[in-house]
């Protein structure tokens, strides 16, 4: 009775009420709209069937803005994590260099992806850039690139400015998750006569693997979300090379054909959530020995 | 031996400073060139200014792109949207945590649901046009309250569970109201979740862009992060403004990392591991 009383469902009310008009009811919406002719005055007119995906699956530039979407997500999440843990073993150790280290790397977290964006269209420019100047001083002018406009690999320069942005995060998690293994193995593998590699392999790895799980979910749900960076970088471009599902959307939504829109945004809702399920399972299978 | 190891050293500290200097260079620039004359800045060399352009670029900047009216709007919204996330989410976290119904047990799996999904972006806006909540303050508000709704209240069931139900009871035996047990005994006791979910939210809504560039895009009502991507788009020839408008909107965040950097990391970090 008195529970009934203390934690009164009706406290839970506003909450839900805000969560489910603005989030729930938008979401289930969208499984009706993607089948609609919805117009730019969000009229509907006819119901149109899979049209609206068919269109998209048609469409050359939809098919590069899915390809474009998993090249970014699977990309990014890779090196952020791979070069976030190296980071994270190498800022653990005992070194005076090492909190500034830390501090900077993760330093671009904080930023507005706009503001690092607009700041990489200047780094990437291809004449006087700063990732081209850099290549010359280092002798390496064969590398030297048009990152933004040239549509073989304007993907690949706008997921390393992501992972320059997001390392750090990565690092960070991986570092509090090393700072929880005790001193007491690691002394005592080191005394055993484990080389680092193996330490690495057999204690470190097994010991944050809940963290890297979340780490590569993380990571990978933000990048098939991806729109901020894109949008500013290249706007999708050149024409669509870089295009990705949320350029997409928006596309579809300012040239006012909105099915098709909810179509293309339903579809990277199923995706994200497909691909969630999928990597938590293979992650969190049950290691038996 | 002992020399190996202090060789070894050495070699790590100066790896480690050229490692920082992948991130830190490219700031150094930004800043430096947001300094310079706009034919100085063109050249985007790594060199010091010829001439100090500091003050008449960033009052240029403040005046071109709006900056005051811009500080203003996305104060309003992330401080609002910040207030009732706090109380909404701690709110229902507390009941979830505390009852075991089925009600309270649907919400919970709605809420982990919702920590993973996008925003369905379109569906959004044909709800907020019917409300007549685009390009409305509170319209955005109430979006990024939904939108950080789920994982802030994720945050705060896993704090409660800490936090014994023997209080709960004590408070109860002295007949306080329900009202009261929570705003008065529980919420007080929040404060480090409080911290990180207030730390998580404004790092996510002070910096971003998608929301604002759908559902506030109207030249009165841009956030920081909006006058960037316009402010380029008609000065894209200007990079001492540009960088000059880039150090401007970073800057409270920058000097928020410098006083608060130890709760800035953990906080986020913590917001991440808990979910």
């Amino acid at each position: 009775m008195l529970q009934r009383y203390y934690y009164s469902h009706m406290l839970l009310v506003p909450g839900l009420i805000l969560f489910g008009v603005f989030f729930i009811v938008p979401s289930l919406a969208a499984f009706y709209f993607a089948f609609t002719n919805m117009d730019a005055a969000f009229q509907v007119t006819r119901w149109v069937g899979f049209d609206n995906f068919r269109i998209l699956f048609e469409d050359d530039d939809a098919i590069l803005a899915f390809k474009n979407t998993f090249i970014f997500a699977a990309i990014t999440t890779v090196f952020k994590v791979l070069l976030g843990f190296f980071l994270a073993i190498f800022a653990n150790q005992k070194l005076k260099s090492v909190l500034f280290l830390r501090s900077v790397i993760f330093f671009p977290a904080i930023l507005s992806t706009v503001g690092v964006a607009t700041a990489f269209v200047s780094f990437m420019h291809p004449s006087n850039g700063l990732l081209n100047g850099f290549l010359e001083l280092v002798h390496l002018d064969a590398l030297k690139r048009s990152w933004l406009t040239d549509p073989s690999i304007v993907i690949y320069s706008i997921s390393l400015v992501e992972i320059w942005k997001w390392t750090g995060f990565s690092m960070m998690l991986f570092l509090a998750a090393l700072q929880t293994i005790s001193q007491d193995v690691i002394e005592s593998a080191r005394i055993d006569g484990a080389s680092s590699w193996r330490m690495i392999k057999d204690i470190t790895v097994p010991m944050i693997m809940p963290v890297l799980n979340t780490t590569v979910i993380l990571n990978l749900i933000g990048g098939l979300k991806v729109f901020d960076i894109v949008y500013a970088l290249t706007g999708g471009g050149p024409g669509s090379a870089s295009s990705v599902l949320n350029t997409l959307v928006y596309r579809a939504f300012s040239n006012g054909r909105n099915g098709e829109a909810t179509a293309a945004n339903l579809l990277l809702f199923v995706i994200v959530l497909v691909v969630v399920l999928l990597v938590n399972r293979i992650l969190n299978r049950p290691t038996e020995r | 031996m002992i020399l190996l190891k202090k060789w070894k050293r050495y070699i790590a500290e100066f790896i480690a400073i050229l490692i920082s200097g992948f991130v830190a260079i490219p700031l150094y620039l930004v800043v430096i060139n947001s300094f310079k004359t706009k034919a100085d800045a063109a050249e985007m060399s790594l060199s010091l200014p010829k001439v100090w352009n500091v003050l008449k670029n960033y009052e240029e900047v403040l005046k071109a792109a709006k900056i005051p009216q811009a500080f203003w709007n996305t104060s309003v919204v992330t401080v609002g949207s910040i207030i009732v996330l706090i109380i909404l989410c701690s709110l229902t976290a507390f009941i979830i945590q505390r009852r075991n119904s089925a009600t309270t047990r649907i919400t919970e799996m709605l809420i982990i649901t919702g920590i993973i999904l996008p925003i369905t972006v379109i569906t959004t806006f044909y709800l907020m046009d019917s409300l007549g909540l685009v390009r409305t303050y509170m319209g955005v508000i109430l979006l990024y309250v939904s939108g950080n709704f789920a994982f802030t209240t994720y945050l705060y069931i896993s704090f409660i569970k800490g936090i014994p139900r023997e209080l709960d009871e004590a408070a109860m035996i002295d007949g306080i109201g329900r009202v009261s047990l929570f705003f008065k005994i529980i919420f007080p006791l929040l404060k480090p979740a409080t911290a990180t979910a207030v730390i998580v939210a404004f790092m996510s809504i002070w910096n971003d862009f998608f929301t604002p560039f759908y559902f506030l895009n109207t030249a009165s009502r841009y956030t920081l992060s909006v006058t960037i991507y316009f402010f380029m788009g008609q000065h894209s020839s200007d990079w001492n403004l540009v960088f000059a408008n880039i150090v401007i909107v970073s800057f409270p965040v920058i000097i928020l990392y410098l006083f608060m950097q130890r709760y800035i990391i953990s906080g986020l970090t913590a917001g991440a591991v808990k979910s």
